[in-house]
């Protein structure tokens, strides 16, 4: 067995590689850590010479060629932007009301993007770690790794084939505040999960109807085959009034939602399954 | 502890030779000599009490550091302190009545140079008179402890680098990190490659105190409070930060090119004319910089020198280990152990994503501080003295003198120019 954890894009990414030794497993590491690097410097606002940090300074001012990589990137954002009505919106991240990305200009045929309104700025930090996992996913089953697990700040699981004591990988939903306690289970085979959510007085992630934090103590967990859908599924239906989650759910092959709400009662917190999503 | 003075000394210089006997094991069988040479006297194992194994040490200056070396000097195997010299007397009468009056006392240093059977002198006196009395001593055909930082000047450093060069005798400088356990740990990391390139310094040694010596007659201000006065003293710099400079110049092997610096007196206004706070940026080749800062009006961030690479952040003084790359999670750590143990059972995972802490929130690695509490001084006299005995020159001694010591006067030099001070060359 071989494993490794990484710092990367402001968290850290865990691979375990049960059917794989020491010294392909360090080959290996090496190498998805320079996939990690280069993916980072694509995909992170933080990055100053990094693409997308060149289309958030730039694109205000007029259309910004971009590369293949981060149009795929952006090109993905669209569609799911489609697909969940809205709900998921990479352009939150200057949290203005009515900002959003149906002010991005994407032009396919000369590969550029320009903002129709300033101010306007991408964040690709929910799902550019789902899009390095599928990446990373790729790399290994290129390489002929039978077996992964790979978790990526622990709010994103990629998996390959199947724990070598079972027939799948089963995954809880950890509770937030009882570590090590599981409260559903997920049993990945060759497919992915992400989590969304706010802790206790944390808020970040944004509405897009009305550019508003979400508030409240709660967490949205989703399974699909995709990593970097499964966390756009995850944060879109976080935002998403109950009532609209399924609909959104039918357009994902195989996918499988639960959502969690904690409170406070007599100082202890309590959670609550308040939903829960099979096809 | 008994009441007898001697007795103590004795015991604990038992003590101190079972030490040495275990790190001279050590180092004879380790393949850390090829980078440290300035270890190998300490291969020797401790000397009996014969009068040939003797050395025959001469102190020059036993105020506060000199005092305390005297004390280091009494407890080390085969060291007979033979001499004592110092003109401010009741430090000299405290010296001797430590020594329990076996040495000879001088109040004037040429005298006790002159003195037959002195091997090597060791001098703790302020700055401006380390180069008289080091090429004093040279000439005199001594082996040499200076302590730091070397000297008041540029000119002055020179001088004595190239008397240490010309001389066949043995010549050390007070810089004991360089004997620390924790320091020669963190250099092993560092070459070892366990932090990457190292990308920056960052040294601070911060008290809250006005650093007076209390002083009987206003005559002798400037005689004991010598630190404060630029005529005998380089204040902080020289004092001070001289010894992370050392530990850069070692880690990065090489000198600084050029410094900048603000300083002044801001706090303790009190006639002094070296300043309270010196803050000096120190640049190295590749881009490298050390970032350095003594203040003495706020003591909350203490003493400390951090060595940070791409991979990792060592603390000297606190003698911790930092890595950059993070502990798995939890969730990831039990997975493992149960795939370890051939078992499948849920893994909970899955809440908002982990952010490492701003300050690394890892306690750290601890290096190693296995050397019997010693910061160094014990085995840089035990050094001084084996060399000494065996007639074997310390390498790289020199080099590391006289790059810390230049290294303070250039700090020292930018902070009251208000320019960027270049390295002034090589005393070659």
């Amino acid at each position: 067995m071989f494993h490794r954890t990484f710092a990367s894009m402001n968290t850290r990414l865990s691979m375990v590689l049960p059917s794989t030794a020491g010294q392909a497993g360090e080959r290996l590491a090496d190498e998805v850590q320079g996939l990690l690097r280069d993916q980072e410097s694509l995909m992170s606002r933080f990055v100053a010479v990094g693409d997308l940090a060149v289309v958030n300074r730039n694109a205000a001012r007029g259309a910004v060629p971009v590369s293949d990589a981060l149009w795929a990137v952006l090109d993905a954002c669209m569609r799911h932007h489609r697909l969940t009505g809205g709900a998921f919106d990479i352009a939150q991240g200057a949290g203005r009301p009515g900002h959003g990305m149906h002010q991005l200009d994407l032009d396919p045929g000369a590969r550029t993007v320009r903002f129709t309104e300033p101010g306007l700025q991408l964040d690709l930090g929910g799902i550019g770690k789902g899009i390095a996992l599928d990446l990373i996913r790729q790399f290994l089953l290129d390489r002929h790794v039978g077996q992964a697990f790979l978790s990526f700040g622990e709010s994103s699981v990629a998996v390959i084939g199947s724990h070598p004591a079972g027939d799948c990988w089963p995954v809880g939903v950890e509770h937030m505040f009882a570590p090590g306690t599981s409260l559903h289970r997920f049993d990945l085979r060759d497919g992915a999960m992400s989590t969304s959510g706010n802790r206790p007085g944390e808020t970040h992630i944004i509405d897009p109807t009305n550019g508003q934090a979400v508030a409240g103590c709660r967490t949205v967990s989703v399974t699909c085959p995709g990593a970097a859908d499964a966390e756009a599924l995850s944060t879109a239906l976080f935002v998403l009034p109950a009532a609209r989650r399924a609909d959104v759910l039918r357009r994902y092959r195989d996918a499988q939602a639960v959502a969690f709400d904690y409170g406070l009662e007599g100082g202890a917190w309590r959670v609550q399954k308040e939903w829960r999503y099979e096809q | 502890m008994s009441s007898n003075p001697l007795d103590d000394i004795r015991l604990e210089a038992q003590e101190r030779r079972r030490f040495l006997a275990r790190v001279a094991g050590v180092v004879a069988g380790s393949s850390l000599l090829s980078g440290l040479p300035w270890m190998a006297p300490l291969r020797a194992q401790p000397v009996g009490d014969a009068p040939s194994d003797r050395v025959r040490i001469g102190v020059i200056g036993t105020g506060s550091r000199g005092s305390l070396l005297l004390q280091y000097l009494l407890r080390t195997p085969g060291v007979e302190v033979a001499a004592l010299c110092d003109d401010y007397p009741p430090h000299l009468n405290d010296a001797m009545a430590a020594a329990c009056g076996k040495p000879k006392a001088f109040s004037d240093y040429r005298k006790l140079l002159a003195m037959p059977g002195i091997d090597g002198v060791v001098i703790a006196t302020p700055l401006h008179q380390h180069a008289p009395i080091c090429l004093a001593a040279f000439a005199a055909d001594k082996h040499v402890f200076c302590e730091k930082s070397l000297a008041l000047t540029v000119d002055e450093c020179k001088a004595i680098a190239r008397a240490a060069s010309a001389s066949p005798r043995v010549f050390q400088v007070g810089h004991q990190r360089l004997f620390s356990a924790t320091f020669l740990h963190a250099h092993e990391l560092v070459r070892s490659g366990h932090i990457g390139p190292i990308t920056q310094i960052r040294a601070s040694w911060h008290r809250n105190n006005d650093w007076r010596r209390p002083v009987p007659d206003p005559r002798l201000e400037r005689k004991l409070n010598w630190r404060l006065y630029r005529a005998s003293s380089g204040g902080l710099l020289t004092e001070l930060a001289s010894h992370h400079l050392q530990v850069a110049n070692w880690y990065l092997d090489a000198a600084p090119l050029s410094c900048v610096g603000y300083g002044s007196v801001n706090h303790w206004k009190d006639g002094r004319d070296v300043y309270d706070n010196v803050n000096v940026l120190f640049r190295y080749r590749d881009g490298v910089t050390l970032v350095y800062d003594s203040l003495t009006s706020n003591r909350h961030h203490g003493l400390e020198i951090q060595i940070m690479g791409p991979r990792g952040t060592i603390e000297g003084e606190s003698g911790r280990f930092y890595t950059e790359e993070p502990p798995p999670a939890p969730a990831v750590a039990a997975l493992v152990a149960q795939i370890e143990q051939g078992k499948a059972e849920t893994v909970p995972i899955g809440a908002p994503s982990w952010k490492p802490e701003a300050k690394s929130g890892e306690v750290g690695q601890q290096l190693r501080h296995d050397l019997g509490g010693d910061d160094g001084t014990v085995l840089s006299m035990a050094a001084f003295a084996n060399a000494i005995r065996l007639g074997q020159q310390m390498p790289h001694m020199i080099e590391h003198a006289y790059r810390s010591g230049i290294a303070a006067l250039m700090g020292q030099a930018a902070m009251d120019e208000g320019r960027e001070i270049a390295w002034p060359g090589s005393y070659k």
